[in-house]
């Protein structure tokens, strides 16, 4: 098993930023290959005050803070080439992984290996090929990461032992739980939360709520969160593609074609949640309005049984160790049991 | 449990207002109670979990990050003014946040 003692981090987006600071708090050499748009002055100048605040708070001693401050940020990926492991997280789309895969193995040293944080691409579909295919798996961290104790790791066909172990180890010292994923059964957490969204849209569609109705009792008898201002934090565009690519090889993918539909259109008028202030919702909320009552035994009891199936089919794999599973489930939905 | 006196309110406002007008480059006489941290300063989530390190070595705070997170999805933050009310409930009550909602 290798020793992992260099880590670089491409990507500056939420996941990206997240990572990175999640890891300062362990004692690797750290480097972060930006976009090449990317204002990395701005993103340095914003680094150095983070660890000189920490620094003034008493949080790290001088000695911590001066390891911390070699730190490579750059738009460059060159700052990579000495690096043990690398984590990719930048936009879900699978040429721009793929293509950056194939510029890394040509500039990373050899014995690297190659992570991508993908929430719906496998490994296999993006993986530079030759001899760096044994050398490289899925590590999908959750956002944010610090608060999300959950890492799914996708191992594809080619990926070693040796490099399983090693990112097994690595999660282990980050003290990250970790759930093992086959290409089959990947992105679990995102595909039984994919059930339930689209069920929960079925029945707004049918007419039985609103979506900011649904929102509320999913968030009274289910998660802490709604099914809907969750797709807005996430984006449009991002829900749509992972869909798209959960969904692909679904017997039965024409359950999804609506709800997919409705995203198509939100895309098409540049409604893409959160980050342009409309999607499902205009934001900001307005006070709630007037509505008509709805029937929450039906809804919910609908949405109970959605859940239960959903979770005995996806629970089914032998392949998947159902400890971890549990753990992952309840830390991803952020809720104490699986029961409802 | 630390009691929240005039003191300890002026100076976690002091430090939420110096911190979000440097970490976004702002003016601090700019930024008010009512200031979204989103959408007038281009903040984020990782800036709160920040300010949570903070606090916690600043007054030997005995919190979970986890208790946060569930405490904050329930009571979302989008102004200065309701950050600092979360951050002197949390040096309140430390890992008893949860119980807030019982």
């Amino acid at each position: 098993m290798s020793e992992i003692k260099k880590v670089g981090i491409i990507g500056q987006g939420k996941m990206g930023t997240s990572i990175f600071n999640y890891l300062l708090d362990f004692h690797f050499d750290l480097s972060w290959a930006c976009s090449p748009g990317a204002d990395t002055e701005k993103i340095t100048r914003q680094f150095e005050r983070r660890i000189r605040r920490s620094f003034d708070a008493g949080i790290i001693d001088h000695q911590r803070s001066e390891h911390l401050l070699k730190t490579k940020i750059s738009n460059d990926l060159t700052v990579l080439q000495s690096c043990d492991l690398i984590i990719e997280s930048v936009p879900e789309i699978p040429d721009l992984k793929r293509n950056l895969f194939l510029r890394l193995d040509e500039i990373v040293q050899p014995e690297a290996i190659f992570t991508s944080n993908a929430s719906s691409i496998n490994p296999s579909e993006i993986a530079p090929g030759g001899s760096r295919s044994g050398k490289f798996a899925g590590m999908h961290f959750f956002y944010p990461v610090p608060l999300k104790n959950i890492v799914e790791i996708t191992v594809c066909h080619d990926t070693t032992e040796e490099t399983q172990k090693t990112v097994e180890f690595f999660l282990k010292n980050i003290k990250r739980r970790y759930i093992l994923l086959n290409e089959h059964n990947s992105f679990i957490l995102n595909k039984i939360f994919l059930n339930f969204q689209n069920d929960a849209f079925l029945l707004v569609e049918s007419g039985q709520c609103s979506y900011q109705q649904m929102d509320q009792l999913v968030r009274a008898y289910f998660f802490p969160f709604g099914v809907f201002d969750f797709c807005d934090s996430v984006g449009i565009d991002t829900m749509l593609s992972s869909i798209r690519n959960y969904t692909r090889d679904y017997p039965h993918k024409n359950a999804y074609s609506q709800l997919i539909a409705t995203l198509e259109a939100l895309v098409l008028q540049g409604r893409l949640g959160l980050k342009t202030q409309e999607g499902f919702y205009k934001y900001p909320l307005d006070d709630q309005k007037e509505e008509e009552s709805v029937n929450t035994a039906e809804i919910v009891g609908h949405l109970r049984q959605s859940w239960h199936s959903t979770l005995k089919y996806f629970t089914s794999d032998p392949a998947i160790p159902m400890d971890d599973l549990n753990h992952s489930i309840m830390e991803y939905f952020n809720i104490s049991s699986l029961q409802f | 449990m630390a009691k929240i006196t005039d003191e300890i309110r002026k100076e976690v406002k002091e430090i939420v207002y110096s911190f979000f007008a440097e970490e976004c480059e702002a003016d601090i006489v700019q930024i008010n109670e009512n200031t979204s941290i989103i959408n007038d300063l281009d903040g984020d989530s990782l800036m709160f979990l920040e300010l949570i390190e903070i606090f916690k070595k600043k007054y030997s705070l005995d919190i979970e990050l986890k208790v946060i997170g569930k405490y904050a999805v329930k009571h979302p933050v989008s102004t200065i003014g309701q950050l600092i009310d979360m951050q002197l409930l949390i040096i309140e009550h430390e890992n008893h946040l949860l119980e807030l909602d019982h």
